[in-house]
């Protein structure tokens, strides 16, 4: 009986090993091994290219612009859509907030709502003719209708609008998270000691929100890389005009299932993992992850 | 009993993991070959006996109530044994999960699938088995090749294989706003010309009324006996009837200043309400039914008259859209799902009722002329509008099928919108579109 008692705790956790190996795993290798076919069509032969299709994509046109939007939409994030919540987080942690579980709820809302619906509602607020921010945003500050999702130049800033709108929020409670865990008297004490507002948000409370800054960076630039439902539906397929809506993750979709490219279609999905993997090892060396404190 | 040393479990863990990660490796099963000319039958691969439960995909809503009913009185009248399951799923996921199941070997997928033309090109690219029941045979010998209008099963049919039987003829006419333009004066009848048709628009055209959106590219070339391909596979797209059809499509705004561009999504179906555009001068025979549901208000208000030609004695219609239901060849019982094509896809009755719930002409000849088609209808004044669909059914041209054309369509789609603000030129956008494409079929041939 000795034996079955050491094998069973192998076996308790057997189903979850089991089930990534097949559907994981398994399709994870079966894709890298397939990147280096040309595999076209349904029940077609796999024709050895070795790193072919690699090298294909460094002069594909679309996948290139579709490398430049991706990052454009991940540089919102940083730069736009994480600043944004970490003001939210800061405004949600202000003592003696009147009804901040509602606003925390309010906020958190949007990363709730499927992306779908989102997608389906912000084309009606995009809309040239009777949209919500042409007509009541723009037209009462006088300025001129745009055409958001006709015009190349407003694609992306649309997306990233509604980015904003989703992201915000939660990313906002991460910060708040971590702004709770920072003792209050250290901020007393550099008050004391006559550190302005400023100085004990730059010197006190930014320092010690490192590993939370880190934690959203990462989480961003993940989830920037591998958007797909909200820019596949307010642009189109193809990302709009001039491709100018076209993600990695859509012309993934577009070469496996529209033009039934398998082969090809592995390699962009290794090619997103690549760039994933860079960024994500950068940002985590910039911010000093690899550290010992 | 000897004891599993924790040592030793990994190492068999490990090795269990590589023998994964080997078969993983393992190349890919071979292509059956290609080119075979089609069997006049393919047996199916089992016999079905006891209770037969079929599965049927589709993405239309409309489809899927007329298939749930058709299988209702199969089961009464022809097996009792009989049960069809009709599972509706959005139109991205569905022809998605098929493909996907078809890639797989038929896991998962269903017996009887509705794929729409638009992307049912993509399913016969390459080299492979496309993993559909070759009807060919089957629709020859059962004497349904005659019945069936030939150019719209084009659509379906590949190097001699057809694999799909079509819903709708989609015969394209114009649909007016019968209480403004008649109002106005004009009478339709004489509107027998592009020409005549724009003359007698251009009054009416005042302040953000226009007379229409801008046409369809590919459907006014197929009017003029052109398309995307022809029918041996060829790219047309850059042909100068291509370029010229666009560049008149282009004038109905520059120079008549009759056009503007619709807005997208239901922002279309807001401006239809009201009153901008007076006409869709060339939409399909489903669009009857899109009218009643988007627009109800615009009762008594539209009608639905032959296209103009583009000369005297022309083509006054042309083709737009299709669903063709297919057999997955993996089914369990090819042989029933068959009989309930027959029984459904290509009798009279099937058809009519199709017709009447959907309002998709008939592709099947010896359905149209029941006079089921004919009851006036009062959302267009009580217009005959099977006599309109009737009139122009014979001359809708043919459209052939490329499994490029997917990909086409893909490259053009970025580029509308710089074509109608006049920022590149028809024959600049088509001609690096059509090379693109050229060179991908060279590629892979």
């Amino acid at each position: 009986m000795q034996w079955q008692r050491r094998i069973a705790p192998y076996i308790f956790i057997s189903p979850f090993f089991i089930l990534y190996a097949a559907f994981h795993l398994y399709p994870t290798l079966w894709a890298l091994y397939l990147s280096f076919f040309q595999q076209t069509g349904i029940g077609s032969a796999a024709k050895w290219v070795g790193l072919g299709n690699y090298i294909k994509l460094l002069s594909d046109d679309r996948f290139l612009k579709a490398v430049v939007n991706t990052s454009y939409y991940a540089a919102g994030s940083l730069f736009i859509i994480l600043p944004a919540a970490l003001l939210l987080g800061l405004a949600f942690n202000i003592r003696d907030l009147r009804a901040s579980s509602f606003f925390r709820l309010f906020y958190f809302t949007p990363n709730i709502t499927s992306g779908v619906v989102v997608a389906i509602i912000f084309g009606l607020v995009f809309d040239f003719e009777y949209g919500l921010i042409n007509n009541w945003l723009l037209a009462p500050l006088g300025i001129a209708k745009q055409r958001w999702m006709q015009n190349a130049a407003l694609i992306m800033p649309a997306i990233i609008i509604v980015g904003l709108w989703r992201y915000t929020g939660i990313n906002a409670l991460y910060f708040l998270a971590g702004l709770q865990n920072i003792p209050h008297e250290l901020n007393e004490a550099a008050q004391i000691d006559g550190a302005t507002r400023w100085q004990v948000f730059r010197h006190i409370i930014l320092p010690l929100l490192r590993p939370v800054v880190l934690f959203t960076v990462v989480i961003a630039i993940i989830g920037s890389y591998n958007l797909f439902g909200e820019p596949f539906l307010l642009a189109g397929a193809e990302g709009g005009v001039r491709n100018a809506g076209l993600f990695m993750t859509m012309y993934l979709y577009l070469n496996a299932f529209r033009y039934m490219k398998f082969g090809y279609a592995s390699a962009i999905g290794y090619a997103l993992t690549l760039i994933i993997l860079a960024l994500s090892l950068l940002q985590l060396r910039l911010l000093g992850a690899f550290k010992e404190d | 009993m000897s004891q599993l040393s924790r040592r030793t479990f990994l190492k068999l863990a490990g090795a269990a993991a590589g023998v994964s990660a080997l078969a993983a490796c393992a190349p890919p099963p071979a292509a059956p070959p290609v080119g075979e000319p089609a069997k006049p039958t393919e047996a199916p691969k089992a016999v079905a006996k006891g209770p037969i439960k079929l599965e049927l995909w589709t993405f239309v809503n409309t489809h899927a109530r007329w298939f749930r009913s058709m299988a209702a009185d199969y089961k009464k009248e022809k097996n009792p044994d009989f049960d069809l399951n009709v599972t509706e799923i959005a139109y991205g996921d569905m022809h998605d999960k098929t493909q996907i199941a078809l890639q797989a070997g038929g896991v998962g997928a269903p017996d009887l699938v509705d794929l729409e033309q638009g992307r049912f090109g993509g399913f016969l690219r390459g080299k492979g088995d496309v993993g559909l029941i070759d009807l060919t045979g089957w629709l020859t010998s059962a004497g349904y090749m005659d019945k069936l209008v030939a150019s719209r099963q084009a659509l379906y049919t590949y190097k001699g294989k057809t694999y799909g039987v079509e819903h709708a003829l989609t015969p394209c006419v114009v649909y007016y706003r019968a209480d403004v333009i008649e109002k106005a004066g004009v009478d339709v009848k004489k509107l027998v010309l592009w020409d005549d048709w724009i003359a007698a628009y251009k009054p009416l055209c005042k302040d953000d009324v226009v007379a229409c959106s801008y046409l369809g590219h590919d459907l006014l070339l197929r009017q003029n006996d052109g398309d995307y391909f022809d029918k041996d596979g060829n790219v047309q797209l850059d042909t100068d009837l291509s370029i010229n059809t666009m560049d008149w499509i282009l004038d109905l705004a520059r120079k008549h200043k009759i056009a503007r561009q619709g807005p997208p999504g239901d922002a279309w179906w807001t401006a239809i309400k009201e009153g901008k555009y007076l006409s869709l001068p060339a939409q399909a025979d489903w669009y009857a039914g899109f009218l009643k549901d988007y627009v109800p208000d615009g009762k008594g208000k539209w009608k639905a008259m032959p296209m103009p030609a583009w000369k005297a004695g022309g083509r006054r219609t042309s083709c737009y859209g299709g669903t063709g239901s297919c057999i997955v060849k993996y089914s369990k019982y090819v042989d029933e799902a068959w009989k309930f094509m027959q029984y459904s896809m290509l009798s009279v009755e099937g058809n009519v009722r199709r017709y009447l719930e959907t309002h998709l002409w008939p592709p099947f000849k010896p359905a149209m002329e029941d006079k089921r088609l004919h009851a006036p209808d009062e959302y267009y004044s009580n217009q005959d509008m099977g006599a309109v669909f009737a009139d122009v059914g014979p001359e809708v041209p043919a459209q052939y099928q490329s499994p490029y054309r997917s990909e086409m369509n893909s490259l053009l789609s970025p580029k509308w919108q710089d074509l109608y603000d006049g920022k590149i030129t028809p024959k600049d956008t088509f001609k690096e579109v059509a090379e693109a494409i050229r060179k991908i079929m060279k590629e892979e041939a």
